[in-house]
């Protein structure tokens, strides 16, 4: 078991910066999910804590040691590849004995620790098979037995779902997560793929340029996102933003923005002033917003999508009959029955409402408020 | 399908897709007996039959050419000489085509040139590639004694083509101009080994070693049966180099098979020993690389990949055996 930290690392490929000054404290046992969209440098990240890559500057440290230097082989780590990555010339059981082998191991010892890494993920009965005579998710299953095998301090996983139908997919995050509860070592998982992030993980570090945007826990990441790039990362649907200003009358702060005003009770924005920039970013998300009620704008509605569950209205604020709209998602009740073009009233509950400076920084909910 | 057909017609000059398919893998089979096959019928035909080119006159004789092949010691030297020649040339092709690809593989400045000038010598032709190996090794003026002797570390003159010595100069000449074959066909199927096998490799904690033999040579070990075969095969009838650097000599030291049968029919005209022996010859090269295919496909029922490869590679096998 080790704790895993990363000290102001720097990437660099020639000119292109693929990870700049990252600094992250993974805690021993913990399941810490890199999130970013592709090519944010979450790969790369992953592949220095392999050691498949080596990192132009900065320190990588497995319980306080830096092994920055040290080759995958000299690293207790296993590694779960999106590609699978299964050796296609060995049947199931030579693939998971593999890395057992490779450290020369007793053959009776390899033997009894792939058939419990087999009982584990429920392989036995494809011990004999090759890789090709396997459906996609006993493939991950073996990638996941190969790993298991040989009881490493660190399991780092690349995008390991991605090559998979959505139903297995969701069946693989619960069976990831249970592993995890019951190896109890550190997991670094790398996914684009937000829900995986939300659903799994102990805490989610979101990258985006090669650098840190925020390392906290996924209930923090989506109540509180750092700034913009978060925000708008993280959920589905992602938040709505309105871009607006703020507006003083009689002594009273108001937000405006295209089709919408908010009233703002005192102390909801400390200093609206700002040193007379008033331009700000309005966020909710769509299951706080609301149709009806107080009306802090009229919309129509552009579009519905029924979920089952819910009603998603993609109302606009740009006229009845625009052709390029801004949308604006509202969750609804799904027995809700609108029709395109229908002029609806937006609410937005003040307690739910984020603003973000033009930069990103998130404005409010202040830092430290609860 | 009356739809699609009736399009398939309209493209084809009033053909149908089968009746189309038919005429152009008709035209090729056509060409085919008429250059292979009939040779072929041809000659089996004047190997059961004693030609006397004086008198234009031939009569039957059944198997006598090939019983008396197989009791002259000449034959039997040739032929041992041949494989003797075919195996040098094997080996050290195999391992040199496979070493240079497994260089070219990896990344390094001037990679793209190198990969390049690589196969130049396999353009050469076999009778360059002797006449460049004669200018090296040729007592008098040859450049391997132009430096060496000088440094006194061979005696001026020294015949490097000895009796002993001739067979693995000529087969040293023939893998310069066939190991870049054999490299070419490794450094395409190297490119597709995927990388992340690599990567999982390494992380499983194999070396460079284990990386080799677990994943390399199992994902290229039907392009090695490819290549085993065309240079075997090539060895085999290797008449172009050895004719043109050797002659067969000294002595008999460097007669292939080959070389023997071109005596025959070309110093002695005798016509039916040397189709029967060429016929032996055949047999000999078929032996050989159908051996290689029973070997290396031995655990065949282990995978259905092997299964649909295995009888892919069987035409190209047999094709092989008959350009012989």
């Amino acid at each position: 078991m080790s704790a895993v930290t990363i000290d102001n690392v720097m990437k660099t490929y020639g000119d292109v910066v693929a990870v700049d000054s990252l600094t992250l404290e993974i805690n021993n046992k913990e399941f810490v999910v890199l999130l970013g969209p592709s090519g944010c440098g979450k790969t790369t990240t992953l592949n220095m804590i392999a050691g498949l890559d080596v990192p132009t500057s900065g320190h990588i440290r497995f319980d306080g040691e830096s092994v920055e230097h040290l080759p995958p082989e000299k690293r207790d780590i296993s590694m779960v590849f999106q590609s699978i990555a299964l050796y296609p010339h060995k049947s199931v059981y030579e693939n998971i004995a593999f890395p057992l082998r490779m450290a020369r191991g007793p053959k009776r010892e390899i033997d009894s620790r792939v058939r419990s890494a087999a009982g584990l993920l429920r392989i036995e009965a494809l011990l004999d098979r090759k890789p090709h005579q396997l459906s996609g998710g006993q493939r991950q299953r073996v990638a996941l037995g190969r790993a298991v095998v040989r009881d490493p301090s660190v399991f780092l996983f690349d995008e390991p779902l991605s090559a998979l139908d959505a139903k297995l997919r969701v069946d693989m995050r619960v069976e990831i997560k249970k592993l995890h509860e019951r190896l109890g070592a550190t997991f670094v998982y790398v996914t684009h793929d937000q829900v995986e992030a939300l659903t799994m993980a102990d805490r989610i570090a979101v990258i985006d340029g090669g650098r840190l945007q925020q390392y906290a826990t996924p209930d923090e990441i989506y109540q509180r996102p750092a700034n913009l790039i978060v925000a708008k990362f993280v959920g589905s649907p992602s938040m709505n933003f309105v871009p607006g200003r703020l507006i003083e009358s009689a002594g009273k702060w108001r937000f405006a923005g295209e089709g919408l005003e908010v009233s703002l009770p005192e102390g909801l924005l400390d200093d609206p002033h700002r040193s007379g920039r008033s331009e700000l970013i309005l966020g909710i998300r769509p299951e706080r917003a609301a149709l009806g009620g107080t009306a802090d704008g009229t919309g129509w509605v552009y579009a519905t999508e029924p979920v089952g569950s819910d009603l998603f209205v993609d109302v606009t604020f740009d006229g009845p009959d625009t052709i390029d709209p801004r949308l604006f998602k509202i969750r609804t009740r799904p027995d809700l029955r609108l029709r395109s073009g229908e002029q609806v009233a937006v609410t937005l509950p003040l307690e739910h409402l984020y603003f973000f400076e033009p930069d990103g920084r998130r404005l409010w909910p202040r830092d430290g408020a609860a | 399908m009356a739809a699609a057909g009736a399009r398939a017609v309209h493209g084809r000059a009033g053909l149908s897709d089968s009746q189309f398919a038919l005429t152009i893998v008709g035209a090729v089979t056509l060409f085919n007996v008429v250059v292979i096959i009939l040779p072929l019928i041809y000659s089996a035909w004047i190997s059961l039959y004693e030609t006397n080119v004086i008198l234009r006159k031939e009569h039957f004789v059944g198997g006598k050419h090939f019983a008396k092949l197989l009791a002259d010691p000449a034959v039997v030297n040739a032929i041992t000489i041949s494989l003797q020649f075919t195996a040098i040339s094997v080996v050290l092709s195999l391992l040199i085509g496979l070493g240079i690809a497994l260089v070219l593989n990896e990344p390094f400045p001037g990679r793209g040139v190198l990969r390049a000038v690589v196969l130049l010598p396999w353009a050469v032709s076999e009778v360059v590639t002797a006449t460049m190996w004669i200018f090296i090794v040729n007592p008098t003026f040859g450049g391997l004694n132009g430096i060496l002797a000088p440094l006194g570390i061979v005696s001026p003159s020294f015949d490097w083509l000895s009796e002993h010595a001739a067979i693995y100069w000529v087969a040293i000449a023939f893998v310069w101009h066939i190991a870049p074959l054999g490299a070419f066909f490794f450094l395409a199927a190297l490119q597709t080994v995927p990388a992340d096998l690599y990567r999982a490799a390494r992380i499983d904690r194999a070396g460079a070693v284990a990386r080799f033999f677990h994943i390399t040579l199992p994902h290229i070990k039907y392009v090695v049966l490819i290549v085993l075969v065309v240079v075997t095969v090539e060895a085999f009838r290797g008449f172009d180099l050895m004719f043109a650097f050797t002659r067969g000599g000294p002595g008999t030291s460097t007669q292939i098979f080959p070389l023997l049968i071109f005596r025959y029919t070309f110093e002695f005209s005798q016509y039916g020993l040397a189709t029967a022996a060429s016929y032996l010859l055949i047999g000999i090269a078929l032996i050989l690389t159908t051996t290689y295919f029973i070997v290396l496909t031995y655990r065949r029922k282990e995978t259905l990949r092997v299964k649909a490869t295995a009888p892919a590679l069987a035409p190209a096998v047999a094709a092989e055996g008959a350009r012989v």
